[in-house]
């Protein structure tokens, strides 16, 4: 076992308690703790496909989209069973179980295709299923899933409060530390080291033995089922509706990318740090100059990008930091 | 529904120089400086502004804003290219990639930020001519002349000029090249900016297809639509895409005639869906080798 | 025993044929050389036995096995391991994590404590264990060419293609691996190591048999010391007759 990793894992933990009970303490703060926990969830997720393989999914928000609709359908479909609480359970598996299937069959697709190509393919797994879902009117088309009226049937409406507006973020907790500790277990493993070997040298990793493509497709699959989860927490249980039109939103994608460059791609700490610096600047934007987070989210990637040129990327590829000290 | 079958079909192949113009800019920066450009869309996004903007506030005529934007694009690209993408020589692709991808983020919020949100149009009417089984407008009519007229000046410069073949020698064999004294950073620029200038001024001429859909996120779509169409046509070649183009219009336009006759379904979002699995089914059946180097 | 075989095995890339319909047996126990002048199709050899490229026609047999299109890693599992003219190591990565991963994912399939006790081994073999903490892309040139050979070698080959790997080195040097390689193959049980290369001198030292290739086909096949003696071989490739050459 290596000593090292769960150190890191253990300091994350740790950053993660601060952030809850500061959140309870301090009146006020859960709002933007939320908001904050909601972005470092997001970039342990992403991370595990982006830091692992080095490869970028441009239509990752697709996932969390899979996992809101998961959530919803589930609530839509069994509010009248007299479930209780056992329909959330039922709905996050539908969501895991959703984001999943879509990810098997992206992944099949665009997993094959080699750096340029990966992403043009996966710019577009957005755009389809949005149109998809709308235009052959499935989950309701464009006009989306309401779960508050059935979930308050189905829980009662303090329930339901509680659950949208601190039960769904204590779940992106949870989701967040899970992300990490998949991925800290990844990386003190084989599959760690069959990862790092395909971040950097694709060929010569599987002239060596190791089978790039499972591996791709366990780190893409993974990590969109994490999207799945959180997108049916972070966006379902806590707005109780589903609209399309916000929940394939490809800024999601981009501020995933941006927070997993900006904290460091590639390593277990990094999204928790962008994550909690995105988290404050959207926070503060949001208040200040609403409406502009992309105008200014935007030159900061490019910048960001520049000033790394072998690639915030090239990097990871060059300096992925997880390296489990073993000798 | 014969008719309007052939009346759609019709417009597929108008719409489709359009199309095809529009890819050629994609292309020709893939095929010159191995780089996508998924910013693409949100410069087509300025030539339609620039449209607009020319006929509101200054009654240019469609045709006058072509030149604007020729210009326009070619300022904004070598920008573009001096202050970003020469920066980049020598990153991993998908790390021009994420710069382009960004870049077109920061332009369509620019003209969120300057213009809103709204949904803009204009008209420009010149009348009909009656084919018998459709109605076809003469603006379209001119879009489809020029865009010909269009691809045909370029192809005829490339062939030409110095420069055409200066850019033409870098793509073949680019140390050759070195070697014969060109100066491949200004051939880089140049391709670079004279991409980006078709893609702008092929804006324009969408505007003729959708009078009243011009607004900053009306990019993305024409993205996904000028990578199939690029893929189809063969990412290097800008005369591939050209063909493409027409290819893709008819498809396009097919997709949602037959779509349309099918009760339940709403054939403009189902067929930008049909246009994503096309991508898809052409990605799987092309080598994925390329970019990556052939590995079969 | 038979052990490599190629049969009819050509590869075109766009109008060049890299490799003509070659055809190749390599028996179990061979020291196997593979030369020929720059641009050959020894490298493209290579990658076709390795998987890397699949043949546009003919088969490729390992240990009677059709491995023909099987991918890369499938065969790194059967027991192939090669090394790249120009070194390929993982460059973020530690000498002996580098070493350590061809233990995890060939043939040796070692657990992952396991397979950096062997890596240090092998790594002492070779003789630059003193660098095991150092990222790869600190090395030289050659010494990336010994944490590749050493990688190869911690994969537990059946099968050991050698790309060029004495490039470089002083005669000394030469000697000794060859002494190694040797050594190792015998201990280790290694069916066959190939070697392609261009100095003489470890190919006269270190293959028993010799296939020398010329513009994708093989233009002769024999006993090292009469290939290289054979006129056409003198004329095509090394240019003047070999005097007095001696085998170990």
């Amino acid at each position: 076992m290596s000593l090292k990793k769960y150190y890191e894992f253990l300091s994350l933990l740790v950053f993660y308690a601060v952030l809850f009970f500061l959140g309870l303490a301090i009146p006020g703060m859960w709002q933007p703790v939320s908001l904050i926990m909601f972005y470092v969830a997001l970039g342990q997720c992403f991370n595990i496909f982006l830091g692992l393989t080095g490869y970028v999914d441009f239509g990752y928000v697709a996932f969390l989209a899979m996992g809101a609709y998961g959530m919803a359908i589930a609530v839509d479909l069994l509010h009248r069973q007299g479930l209780g609480v056992f329909i959330i359970f039922i709905g996050l598996v539908l969501a895991v179980l959703m984001s999943t299937l879509l990810s098997l069959a992206v992944g099949a697709v665009a997993l094959r295709l080699r750096g340029a190509y990966f992403a043009i393919a996966t710019i577009g797994v957005n755009e389809g299923f949005r149109y998809f879902i709308e235009g052959a009117r499935l989950w309701g088309g464009s006009e989306g899933i309401i779960i508050s009226g059935p979930l308050r049937q189905s829980l009662g409406p303090q329930t339901v409060n509680y659950l949208s507006t601190f039960v769904a973020d204590v779940l992106v907790f949870l989701i967040a530390i899970l992300a990490a500790f998949v991925t800290a277990r990844i990386i003190n493993g084989k599959m760690g080291y069959a990862m790092m070997a395909l971040r950097e040298d694709e060929d010569a990793a599987k002239v060596i033995g190791v089978n790039v493509t499972k591996y791709k497709i366990i780190a893409f699959v993974i990590s969109a089922s994490f999207a799945g989860l959180l997108g049916a927490c972070a966006w379902t249980l806590k707005m109780t509706y589903v609209f399309p039109a916000d929940v394939f939103l490809i800024t999601y994608t981009i501020e995933a990318i941006a927070i997993v460059m900006l904290g460091g791609a590639g390593t277990l700490l990094g999204p928790a740090a962008g994550g909690l610096i995105y988290g404050i600047l959207k926070y503060y934007l949001a208040i200040k100059l609403p409406g502009l987070q992309l105008l200014i989210l935007a030159p900061l990637l490019i910048i960001i990008i520049v000033i790394f040129p072998e690639g915030v990327v090239g990097t990871i590829k060059k300096r992925g930091a997880w390296r489990p000290w073993n000798s | 529904m014969f008719d309007q079958l052939a009346g759609n079909l019709l417009f597929g192949i108008v719409l489709g120089a359009v199309y095809g113009l529009a890819t050629m800019g994609l292309s020709l920066i893939f095929g010159v400086l191995k780089i996508v450009n998924v910013g693409h869309g949100q410069f087509i996004m300025i030539g339609a502004y620039t449209a607009f903007w020319m006929f509101t506030l200054y009654k240019i005529s469609p045709l006058g804003s072509l030149f604007i934007a020729f210009i326009i694009g070619l300022a904004v690209g070598l920008i573009i290219f001096y202050t970003i993408i020469k920066r980049l020589t020598g990153a991993p692709e998908l790390t021009t990639l994420l710069a382009t991808f960004a870049t077109g983020i920061f332009i369509e919020e620019l003209a969120k930020f300057f213009w809103g949100p709204d949904y803009r149009g204009y008209n420009w009417d010149l009348g009909r001519v009656d084919l018998g089984f459709t109605l076809l407008s003469y603006s379209k009519i001119y879009a489809l002349l020029l865009s010909i007229a269009i691809a045909f000046l370029i192809y005829l410069w490339f062939q030409k000029t110095k420069l055409g073949m200066a850019i033409r020698a870098v793509v073949e064999d680019r140390q050759g090249a070195m070697v014969c004294g060109i100066d491949v950073q200004k051939v880089y620029a140049l391709s670079f900016a004279l991409g980006i200038a078709l893609t702008v001024t092929s804006g324009v001429l969408v505007t003729l297809f959708v009078p009243v859909g011009i607004n900053p996120y009306m990019g993305h779509e024409y993205t996904l639509k000028a990578f199939v169409i690029a893929v189809l046509g063969g990412l290097f070649s800008p005369w591939g895409a050209f063909y493409a183009g027409f290819i893709f219009g008819l498809l396009e336009n097919g997709s949602y005639t037959v779509l349309s006759s099918i009760p339940g379904v709403e054939p403009f979002s189902l067929t930008r869906t049909v246009t994503f699995l096309v991508l898809l089914l052409i990605l799987l059946i092309k080598p994925d080798g390329l970019l990556g180097g052939k590995n079969k | 025993m038979e052990f490599l075989s190629l049969e009819n095995v050509s590869k075109n890339f766009g109008g060049l044929v890299a490799v003509d319909k070659l055809n190749l047996t390599v028996q179990a126990g061979e020291s196997f050389g593979i030369v020929g002048p720059n641009g050959s199709g020894k490298t493209t050899l290579y990658n076709l036995i390795s998987g890397v490229y699949r043949p546009d026609e003919g088969k490729i047999y390992l240990a009677g096995k059709e491995i023909t299109n099987l991918p890369p890693h499938a065969r790194a599992r059967l027991g192939i391991a090669r090394t790249f003219q120009i070194p390929r190591p993982f460059n973020s990565a530690t000498v002996l994590e580098n070493v350590a991963v061809g233990a995890m994912f060939g043939y040796a399939g070692a657990g992952v404590g396991d397979a950096f006790k062997i890596a240090g081994q092998y790594l002492e073999l070779i003789g630059i264990d003193h660098k095991k903490d150092e990222k790869a892309m600190k090395l030289t040139p050659l010494e990336k060419r010994l944490v590749e050979i050493a990688r190869a070698l911690a994969m537990k080959p059946k099968l050991l293609l050698l790309d060029e790997v004495m490039a470089g080195m002083n005669p000394g040097d030469i000697d000794r691996l060859i002494t190694l390689l040797k050594r190792i193959k015998d201990e280790e049980n290694i069916s066959v190591i190939a070697m392609v290369e261009h100095l003489m001198h470890a190919i006269t030292k270190f293959a028993g048999r010799l296939m020398v290739m010329h513009r994708g086909k093989k233009l002769m096949e024999g006993g090292t010391i009469e290939v290289l003696n054979t006129q056409e071989v003198i004329d095509v490739y090394l240019g003047k007759k070999m005097v007095g050459i001696t085998t170990c």
